[in-house]
């Protein structure tokens, strides 16, 4: 458990290595990495208007280079037994490679997720995958719908 | 009527007009073509029929959030709201709003001050693992990452990861590095010297012989 959740009980929605986001009792904290910084954020969710996703090309980008070496495995694999010798590295390789292509169209198409604020847009880091990202939603939107009716002005 | 009408396109940021939307959640931004789906929050709601009283009254200028007849000074740089003068509350070298500094404040909450920070831990282990790529940065990378270990111990660490096993290993790293440097260097002085300890007999042996 990170310091984070052990110290305020903060739950943690998404995670990636360029920043995470936490939910609090009545906030996001939002953790945005990039190099050796980390920048912090918190919007309370009463001022949460709204969730964009949108798509990218990452899956396909991931899918390329994995499909790749996955072929020319295969046809590495094939000379292989066609030789009649062993497959000591070209079916490993095939195997990463094949496992590498199922986890990626596992995690489901690539996104892109940005919180809507009354005055900002704000990128959302670790929000990568389709369904990840949708998970991520659904739980600030119950949390949401949790918090009381906010009163007008401080 | 869609929820999300007159929102700003995530990628573009032009204003998604009624043409962009396909249904309530889902719909394509008409000047970059990016296809985007939208959870509208409760706050939207609540939210819609203030924002559109304000911008009758101000037109286009950006106004506080907290008092809206006032425009907007400064951002708050914790949760991003247009705050007015009056509500501008400087907190060391941040500009916060009331609210957020209240958060902050609060006790038990670990959270005061945070704005950003850097990562010493994580710059001191790339100092000291950069040697195992190119070994001649030993000399430079081993001694900086001993220091910005040293340095970073006494500095706060990342909120998020707060254990320092980087700074440790970082150190250890270090240490280890700059030993080698020293044995290197022992080894080095060592050889130099037996190399003209037997030279100077070689001259001695043979008194005859003039070096080139």
């Amino acid at each position: 458990m990170s310091r984070l959740a052990q110290l305020n009980s903060y739950l943690r929605l998404a995670r990636h290595r360029t920043g995470s986001i936490w939910l609090g009792d009545d906030h996001l904290f939002i953790v945005a990495r990039s190099g050796f910084t980390e920048k912090y954020l918190r919007i309370a969710l009463k001022d949460a208007q709204g969730i964009f996703v949108t798509s990218t090309e990452r899956r396909t980008l991931w899918a390329l280079p994995a499909a790749t070496v996955a072929c020319f495995s295969a046809i590495a694999l094939g000379v292989t037994w066609f030789r009649g010798d062993r497959p000591y590295i070209s079916l490993p390789l095939l195997l990463v490679a094949l496992i590498g292509l199922a986890v990626n169209l596992m995690m489901g198409a690539g996104t892109r997720a940005y919180l809507l604020t009354r005055v900002q847009m704000l990128s959302l880091p670790a929000m990568r995958r389709k369904g990840p990202a949708e998970r991520v939603a659904n739980l600030i939107e119950e949390a949401c719908r949790r918090q009381p009716v906010p009163a007008s002005g401080p | 009527m869609t929820v999300g009408t007159d929102l700003p396109c995530p990628r573009c940021g032009r204003r998604l007009d009624a043409l962009c939307w396909q249904d309530a959640e889902r719909g394509q931004c008409r000047a970059c073509l990016a296809d985007f789906t939208f959870k509208a929050l409760p706050a939207l709601v609540q939210t819609t029929e203030v924002a559109a009283a304000e911008a009758s009254v101000i037109g286009q200028e950006a106004t506080c959030f907290f008092h809206p007849e006032n425009r907007a000074a400064a951002v708050c740089e914790s949760c991003g709201r247009f705050l007015c003068p009056i509500c501008v509350v400087e907190e060391g070298k941040r500009k916060l709003c009331p609210r957020c500094v209240a958060l902050t404040r609060k006790a038990g909450t670990d959270l005061a001050g945070l704005g950003d920070r850097t990562l010493w831990d994580s710059i001191a282990l790339t100092l000291a693992a950069a040697p195992l790529l190119i070994y001649p940065l030993i000399f430079v990378t081993a001694p900086v990452s001993l220091g910005t270990a040293i340095y970073g111990w006494t500095q706060p660490c990342s909120a998020v990861r707060g254990r320092k096993w980087k700074l440790v290993a970082a150190m250890t790293l270090a240490v280890l590095e700059i030993a080698a440097i020293g044995l290197g260097l022992a080894h080095l002085i060592k050889a130099s010297s037996q190399l003209k300890s037997h030279s100077s007999y070689y001259y001695k042996a043979q008194p005859n012989y003039t070096p080139p």
